[in-house]
C-alpha cells in the first residue's frame, strides 16, 4: 500500500497567493514536522485551501457560501492576470520511494483540469489522498463535537477508514426503507385491489349459484365448483327437446346461445314470437347491468373525503414552495449547515431550530398527499365500469356524463366535491330511468307471453337464465386470474422487501462490528494523547454499540467521578482537545495512503501559553520522526507565541520551520531567516516599477530584518516582547533595539564604534520618518517608491551597526553588544 | 448467511464482493440485481438510488419468471 507524504506545495493565482510567473514553492520535508507561521491575511489559509482544491476538486467554505456571494469567481487571485489558477502538489512514496507531481489548475469559469506527467490516474491519486484528517482547522473538529452522536458516529467511521462502508450502509439502508418501499411498489393500494377483486369473484360465483339453484333444482351449497355448476346448467338445457342445436357442447362456453333463440323461434314462428324473443333478451341484458357496490352512502363518503383533501391543502401553497421547503430540510439535517436557527433560505436567524418550522409546514403537504391518497384509495375500491355502462345506455345525448367525467378527472388528480357531489342525484335519475325502461320490457313481455304457448316461454327464460349464469361463471374466472395476478405482485415484492430487509441488516451488522472493533483499537491512543495534552484526571471513552451508528463520548474519570457525559461537562479547550486525540490516533492507526496532515490553526481554543501541549504531545507521539511509522505533520499557524515554540523546535532537529511573507496583491514568499530573499523581491519590483502594494513587503522586511539583528546580537528582549500587539512590532523592535544600545553604552561595556552607536539613532529615525509614520497611520500611499528605497536602505545600514570586517574583509555580526567575537 | 465479516486485510472492494456471494446465497437472482443497480447508481441523492435498486430486482423477478 502506497504511504504518501507531500515533499513540495506550489502555488500560482489562487486565492490569496498571486505570485504571477514567480509560483510561491513551500518546500517540505518527509522526515520532520513541518511548520508555517504567517500573520494574518498574508495567504497561510490559502496553501490549506490550495491543497484542499487539489484533493477536493474545491473549497468548501467557498462553495458553501449564499449563490448571491458569486464565489466561484474568487478561486483565482483577484490581482492575478492570467485565467486559470495552479496548485501543483509533489509526493513521495514512503513505500516505493516513487515520486509524483499533480497539476491541478481551476479557471475563472470554474473549470478544472487535473494533469501528471509522472502518474497515470492524477485523479484517483487525489481522491485517495482525501481522507477527513488529511485537512484539519478548528472548524472540523468543533463541528466533530457538536455534531449529533448518528453524524459523528458516521464521521468517527469515515476517519476509521470505514467511509466507504458507512456511505455502502447509508444506500442499503435507504432502499429497504420501509415506507419508501411501500410507496414505490404501491404496497397499500395492491392489497386493496385484491380484497376487491376477491370480493368481486366471490359476489359473481354467489349469483351464478344462486341463478343456478333457481333453474336447475340443485341447492347452490351442494354446487362444489365453477366446472360443476356449468355442468349442471348444460345437462339442464340439454334436456330440453326444442334445443338439440347444442348437441355436443361440453360447456357453457361451446353453447352458441343465438342458435338457441332462432331453435325456439322457429319451432313456434311468428313475428310476436320474434318480439318476445327479443324481449326476454333485452330484459336480460338490462338485468345484468347495475351498479354493483355503488352505493349512495359510498358517493357521500368520496364527497366527505374529497371536502377533507380540499380543506388540507388550504395549508399548502403549491409544489414550488413544497419543493423549496424539501430543499431546506435537506439542508438543514446535512452535516454541514451550522447553525440550525439559521434559515438556509432567508438566512435570517429564528429563536427555534428552523428545521420544526419546515418540519411542520412540509406535514402540512404531508396531509394533503394523505387525504389525496386515501380519497383515491376509496375511489379505486369501486368498479365504476358498470355505472358508466348504465349512464352511457340511459342518459340523453344533451346530458352531461358526470360520471364519465369524474373517473376521467380522478385518473390524473383528485375530482372536487363539488363534482362528486353532483354524481348521487344522478345516480338516482339513471337508476329510476333504467328501472322504468325495464319495468316496460318486462309488462310487455308478460302481455305477449300470455298469448304464446306456456312451455317455451320457459324454455326461451331457461335459456336467457343458462346465458347469464355463463356471464357470471366468466365475470368470476376472470376475477379469479386477476386476483392471483395481483396476489402474485405482492409476493414479489415481500420477496424484495425480505431480501432487502436481510441484506441491509447483514451488511449493518458487519459494518458496525467493523467499526467497533477499529475504535477500541484507536482508543487506547486517543486517552494517551487525551490525557498527555490536558490531565490524567479526566479519562475519556469512545461509546458505540455494534449495530448503530451513534457514537457517544463519556468520560471513564472525571476528576472524582466516573461514567461522566462528556459534552455537558468538558470546557473548549478540553473539547478541542479531546478532538484532536481522536482524528490524531484514528489518522495514525488508519491513515491508508495519506501519510501527512495539514493543520490549519487546531488549537485555536487553547489560550496563548497552552498551544504548545497539544503540539508537542503530537509530536511525540503521532509524528514522523519521533514514530517512525508516524505521519508527516504540516502546521500552519498565524499565533506568534506558538512560533516562538517552532523556532526552538526547529533547533532540536526533528523540525522545520518555514515563515512566509507577503501579500494578497503581489507575491507570497517562504522568508529567510536574514530577508535578504525579501529584499531581493522588493528590489526587484521597485527596479520594474512596481510600486503598489510594496509597502506591505517593506513593512514585513523590517520586521523580518530586526527581529534578524536582535537574534544575531542577543540583544534581550522584554518579557511580554512576543505578546505585545503584532502590528506594532517593528516600534517594538526599534524601541528594544535603542534601549539596549543605550544601556550598555551607560555601562561602558558597548562595542559599537561611535560612528556605528550614531547611526543606529539616525537609521532608525529614518525608518520611522520615511516610512512608519506614514504606514501606522493607513497613509502608505505617501510615501513613494524613493520613501520605500531609502527606507531598504535604511535597514541595510542599521544591520552594518552591528557589524565589524574580520581580518579576511567579511563583515560579521558582534557576538553580543558587549562582545565582538 | 449472517456470518460476512468485514477483513481489515481486505480492500472495499474485495468486502463488497464477499458480501455479494453471501447474497448471492440468500437468493441470487435479487442479489445480482442489488449489487449491479448500486454499482451503476453512483448517485447520492437515496431517492435515486432507490428507484435504481427497486427497478432492477422487479425486473429480475420478471425475468425469473419469464414475464
Amino acid at each position: 500500500v502506497s504511504k504518501w507524504c507531500l515533499t513540495r506545495i506550489e502555488i500560482e493565482g489562487f486565492r490569496g497567493i498571486n505570485n504571477e510567473g514567480d509560483p510561491f514553492v513551500l518546500d517540505l520535508s518527509c522526515d520532520k514536522v513541518n511548520s508555517i507561521s504567517a500573520p494574518n491575511a498574508v495567504g497561510k489559509s490559502s496553501i490549506y485551501e490550495a491543497v484542499c482544491l487539489a484533493l477536493r476538486g474545491g473549497v468548501p467554505r467557498l462553495d458553501e457560501l449564499h449563490s448571491s456571494e458569486k464565489a466561484a469567481a474568487y478561486y483565482v487571485n483577484r490581482f492575478y492576470n492570467g485565467q486559470q489558477a495552479t496548485v501543483r502538489l509533489s509526493l513521495e512514496d514512503l513505500t516505493s520511494g516513487a515520486e509524483s507531481t499533480v497539476t491541478v489548475r481551476r479557471g475563472r469559469d470554474g473549470a478544472t483540469t487535473v494533469s501528471s506527467v509522472d502518474h497515470a490516474d492524477p485523479q484517483a491519486l487525489m481522491r485517495s489522498l482525501d481522507r477527513e484528517f488529511v485537512l484539519l482547522d478548528y472548524n472540523t473538529l468543533h463541528a466533530f463535537m457538536r455534531d449529533s452522536p448518528l453524524a459523528r458516529g458516521r464521521s468517527f467511521s469515515k476517519l476509521l477508514g470505514l467511509a466507504e462502508y458507512s456511505n455502502a450502509r447509508s444506500r442499503l439502508r435507504a432502499v429497504s426503507n420501509t415506507q419508501a418501499f411501500n410507496n414505490h411498489f404501491g404496497l397499500n393500494t395492491l392489497t386493496q385491489r385484491i380484497i376487491a377483486a376477491k370480493k368481486g369473484v366471490s359476489e359473481a360465483r354467489v349469483a351464478a349459484y344462486k341463478a343456478v339453484a333457481g333453474l336447475c333444482d340443485v341447492k347452490a351449497e351442494d354446487l362444489i365448483s365453477d366446472a360443476d355448476a356449468d355442468r349442471v346448467v348444460l345437462d339442464f338445457i340439454k334436456n330440453i327437446p326444442t334445443l338439440q342445436c347444442i348437441g355436443q357442447a361440453t360447456d357453457l362456453a361451446s353453447v352458441n346461445f343465438s342458435q338457441c333463440f332462432s331453435a325456439i323461434s322457429e319451432a313456434e314462428g311468428g313475428e310476436e314470437r320474434k318480439k318476445y324473443v327479443e324481449l326476454t333478451q333485452q330484459i336480460a341484458e338490462a338485468e345484468k347491468i347495475s351498479v354493483g357496490t355503488l352505493t349512495g352512502v359510498l358517493l357521500r363518503n368520496l364527497v366527505s373525503l374529497a371536502e377533507e383533501y380540499e380543506l388540507s391543502l388550504t395549508g399548502t401553497a403549491g409544489v414550488l414552495r413544497q419543493q423549496l421547503l424539501e430543499q431546506s430540510r435537506a439542508v438543514l439535517e446535512s452535516d454541514t449547515w451550522v447553525n440550525p436557527q439559521v434559515c438556509p433560505t432567508c438566512e435570517q436567524t429564528a429563536p427555534f431550530p428552523v428545521l420544526d418550522l419546515v418540519t411542520e409546514r412540509l406535514a402540512q403537504y404531508a396531509a394533503a398527499d394523505a387525504a389525496a391518497a386515501k380519497l383515491k384509495l376509496e375511489w379505486s375500491l369501486v368498479d365504476w365500469t358498470p355505472v358508466q355502462q348504465l349512464e352511457a345506455k340511459v342518459k340523453t345525448a344533451d346530458e352531461a356524463p358526470l360520471f364519465a367525467q369524474a373517473v376521467s378527472q380522478m385518473a390524473v388528480r383528485c375530482a372536487s366535491a363539488a363534482t362528486l357531489s353532483a354524481l348521487e342525484p344522478w345516480l338516482e335519475t339513471l337508476q329510476a330511468r333504467h328501472q322504468a325502461a325495464l319495468e316496460s320490457c318486462k309488462s310487455n313481455a308478460e302481455a305477449l307471453a300470455e298469448k304464446l304457448p306456456s312451455s317455451l316461454v320457459g324454455v326461451t327464460k331457461s335459456v336467457a337464465e343458462a346465458k347469464a349464469i355463463h356471464e357470471k361463471l366468466k365475470d368470476a374466472a376472470v376475477g379469479e386470474r386477476k386476483a392471483a395476478e395481483l396476489e402474485g405482485e405482492r409476493k414479489d415484492a415481500e420477496r424484495i422487501k425480505s431480501f432487502l430487509d436481510k441484506a441491509t441488516e447483514i451488511f449493518s451488522v458487519a459494518e458496525g462490528a467493523a467499526s467497533k472493533a477499529r475504535m477500541e483499537a484507536v482508543l487506547p491512543l486517543v486517552q494517551q494523547l487525551f490525557c498527555s495534552i490536558m490531565t490524567d484526571q479526566v479519562v475519556p471513552r469512545l461509546q458505540k454499540d455494534s449495530v448503530g451508528e451513534d457514537l457517544k463520548l463519556v468520560l471513564d474519570r472525571f476528576w472524582t467521578e466516573t461514567d461522566v457525559d462528556a459534552l455537558p461537562v468538558l470546557s473548549e479547550s478540553y473539547k478541542n482537545a479531546l478532538a484532536i486525540s481522536i482524528f490524531m490516533a484514528a489518522a495514525k492507526l488508519y491513515s491508508g495512503p495519506p501519510r501527512f496532515l495539514l493543520l490549519d490553526d487546531i488549537t485555536s481554543s487553547f489560550d496563548g501559553g497552552s498551544q504548545f501541549f497539544p503540539m508537542q504531545v503530537i509530536r511525540e507521539y503521532v509524528a514522523r520522526p519521533k514514530i517512525p511509522d508516524g505521519l508527516q505533520l504540516i502546521i500552519l499557524s498565524h499565533d506568534p507565541l506558538l512560533e516562538k515554540y517552532f523556532i526552538r523546535a526547529a533547533e532540536e532537529g526533528d523540525w522545520q520551520h518555514r515563515r512566509v511573507q507577503g501579500s494578497p496583491k503581489t507575491l507570497l514568499m517562504v522568508a529567510d531567516d536574514t530577508g535578504n530573499a525579501l529584499r531581493s523581491k522588493l528590489i526587484k519590483m521597485l527596479d520594474a516599477g512596481l510600486t503598489d502594494n510594496v509597502d506591505a513587503g517593506v513593512r514585513q522586511y523590517l520586521e523580518c530584518k530586526l527581529l534578524y539583528i536582535i537574534q544575531r546580537v542577543r540583544i534581550n528582549v522584554p518579557l511580554d516582547f512576543a505578546m505585545n500587539d503584532n502590528k506594532k512590532m517593528v516600534q517594538n523592535a526599534t524601541d528594544t533595539i535603542k534601549q539596549q544600545v543605550a544601556l550598555y553604552k551607560q555601562i561602558g561595556t558597548l562595542v559599537l564604534t561611535g560612528p556605528q552607536e550614531a547611526a543606529v539613532s539616525t537609521t532608525i529615525a529614518s525608518i520611522i520618518g520615511n516610512f512608519m509614520a506614514h504606514y501606522a497611520t493607513g497613509s502608505s500611499g505617501a510615501i513613494g517608491e524613493a520613501g520605500l528605497r531609502a527606507t531598504i536602505k535604511a535597514v541595510d545600514d542599521l544591520e552594518d551597526c552591528f557589524k565589524y570586517v574580520d581580518a579576511s574583509g567579511q563583515k560579521r555580526f558582534f557576538k553580543a553588544l558587549d562582545k565582538k567575537s | 448467511v449472517t456470518s460476512f465479516k468485514i477483513k481489515d486485510d481486505l480492500s472495499f472492494e474485495e468486502n463488497w464482493a464477499a458480501f455479494g456471494e453471501q447474497l448471492k446465497e440468500l437468493d441470487e437472482p435479487l442479489a445480482k440485481a442489488l449489487l449491479t443497480a448500486l454499482s451503476a447508481c453512483d448517485s447520492a441523492d437515496a431517492g435515486a438510488v432507490r428507484d435504481a435498486v427497486y427497478a432492477a430486482c422487479a425486473d429480475a423477478l420478471r425475468q425469473g419468471e419469464g414475464k
